[in-house]
């Protein structure tokens, strides 16, 4: 009895979160856009992802969404080795709320998404459509819905380039980070992963600069902002 | 008359007993022969998949290659004339290093090596130093030593060929994805396997890798565990780089686009043909099963009891006589 209870709350709760959620972060296209096999094409963008690490591997997402002025933002999700990519446009329908939000993922390839660990997925929410080529104010992600408190990890498709994080450090002066190259595996989407400790950013806009030389030149560098909202 | 049916109900008691000796006597020789071959065969098997000390060999072209130095004396490159950049925030901010500078590394730092090899002007090998620690080693020349940071780049344009010695991890080539400029380009793994009982070697494998393949020796085949190699890199102008390196390990793992990455691992066929030691085990096991079909054949024609048919015909054949 106590089970049947039990069971009948769960499917409660679970039915009331899915109907906040679609309340607030749908689908604009009533087609969900993904791909898995070994030929997707990668995008051309240098950041790939930027998350909160989560031991978790699981197929739901979350997304820390600040109050925002634009009805559109982009969720995208790929893995390093390439074979999977999905980019999607979600409409904010209620604009007032500000926190974590876990946007719909009508996924086929749930299995092979949790069988994807921290760092083999990268996941990048961004301000905006997905057709925008310059990416500006960027949302953090997570495969967790715990509050983030070690580090903010940003994923960045390099070309096998020397790859420095460069943020404002209290004193107001930039201080730069060395980011570490991912070696284990195939790296199609992303090659580099940078961390930036979640105490070190700020609530609000954190203008980030990625940095990158490769066979003795700089090449040109890559801004961007997170919006931390909670 | 009562006591002279006893001589031929002795004679066949005796000649019965005789019979059912012959016979467990034929099963003893049979059981006997079968843990010979259970003995020979299991013997080959062994040698034939015991493990062995393999020495890996991988030489080849590309245009880069990365080393984790360990902390071996080998490690001492000449930097003569070479640009030094130490502070990424100043790229123009470069050092020239005098002739007779070397560079002796920190165990544990990551030098990636590339060759950017461009038309009509001198080759120019890229060395980026890095490390989780606070400096890469240093540099010792003439007059001072230069404690260089947790990241570094040195720049050498080719104008003469060079030889960088290596010892510790190595990779050879990147697997090819977006914004990737340089690749292994060529090469091969060949596998050097110690005979079984001798201190003797044979080429035990060769393997031929592909332009963009990425190549890393591992002590394991089940999890990433790299194995420590020695070798050298050769520079030359206007051609790519040209590496050996050699290592005991278990096999080496390639990363191929387009297929999962896979092990090269020593085959056990080529054990056969070229350790002495199984090649006398598997004659003797020919000869073996030679001579027990020989004894069988004679077992068959000698020991084994006659039938009764074969009774009947002989008695046959003796009263058909005139």
């Amino acid at each position: 009895m106590k089970r049947i209870i039990f069971a009948l709350q769960w499917l409660a709760i679970s039915f009331s979160i899915h109907a906040v959620d679609d309340l607030k972060l749908t689908l604009v296209e009533p087609q969900f856009k993904e791909k898995y096999s070994s030929n997707v094409a990668v995008s051309g963008r240098v950041i790939s992802g930027i998350m909160t690490r989560s031991n978790k591997s699981t197929n739901q997402f979350f997304i820390d969404l600040p109050t925002l002025e634009t009805e559109t933002i982009c969720f995208r999700v790929q893995s390093k080795d390439g074979t999977y990519f999905a980019s999607n446009e979600y409409k904010i329908t209620d604009k007032s709320f500000a926190g974590k939000i876990s946007p719909e993922y009508p996924t086929q390839y749930q299995n092979i998404l949790e069988g994807f660990n921290s760092n083999e997925l990268a996941l990048l929410a961004f301000v905006g459509s997905c057709s925008e080529r310059k990416l500006n104010n960027v949302l953090v992600s997570s495969r967790s819905n715990e509050t983030p408190s070690g580090d903010v990890i940003i994923l960045v498709s390099s070309g096998r380039s020397d790859v420095f994080l460069s943020t404002l450090a209290d004193n107001g002066k930039r201080k730069s980070l060395k980011c570490k190259r991912l070696i284990k595996g195939k790296r199609t989407a992303y090659d580099t992963e940078c961390s930036v400790k979640v105490k070190d950013l700020v609530l609000g806009t954190n203008e980030l600069n990625i940095i990158r030389r490769k066979g003795g030149r700089m090449l040109p560098s890559v801004k961007f902002n997170v919006i931390v909202s909670s | 008359m009562k006591y002279a049916a006893l001589p031929i109900k002795l004679f066949g008691l005796i000649s019965g007993r005789l019979r059912i000796k012959k016979i467990e006597m034929a099963n003893l020789s049979f059981f006997m022969k079968l843990l010979l071959l259970f003995i020979v065969v299991g013997s080959i098997g062994y040698i034939l998949i015991s493990d062995r000390e393999n020495i890996f060999t991988v030489r080849g072209e590309t245009e880069n290659i990365t080393i984790v130095f360990s902390n071996d004396n080998l490690n001492q490159w000449d930097l003569s004339n070479a640009t030094l950049l130490l502070d990424i925030t100043e790229p123009d901010d470069l050092l020239t290093l005098p002739i007779d500078s070397f560079f002796i590394p920190k165990v544990d730092t990551t030098a990636r090596v590339l060759i950017r090899n461009q038309e009509n002007k001198l080759g120019q090998l890229i060395i980026t130093l890095e490390s989780d620690g606070e400096s890469v080693g240093e540099i010792e020349t003439a007059d001072k030593v230069i404690k260089l940071p947790n990241y570094s780049e040195v720049t050498i344009d080719v104008n003469q060929s060079r030889v960088l010695p290596i010892d510790g991890y190595i990779r050879v080539g990147e697997d090819v994805g977006l914004g990737v400029e340089s690749l292994l380009l060529s090469g091969e793994v060949s596998i050097v396997e110690k005979q079984f009982f001798r201190d003797e070697r044979y080429v035990a494998t060769e393997h031929k890798l592909d332009t963009g393949d990425r190549v890393e020796l591992h002590n394991s085949v089940d999890i990433d565990n790299l194995a420590k190699a020695k070798g050298f890199i050769r520079i030359t102008s206007s051609n790519p780089l040209v590496f050996t390196f050699h290592g005991e390990a278990k096999a080496v793992k390639v990363h191929r686009l387009g297929s999962n990455s896979y092990h090269i691992t020593p085959s056990i066929w080529p054990r056969i043909t070229n350790d002495p030691i199984i090649a006398a085990f598997s004659s003797l096991l020919a000869i073996i099963f030679l001579l027990l079909e020989f004894a069988d054949l004679i077992g068959r024609l000698f020991l084994s009891p006659r039938t009764p048919d074969e009774k009947d015909d002989e008695s046959s054949s003796i009263s058909k006589k005139p």
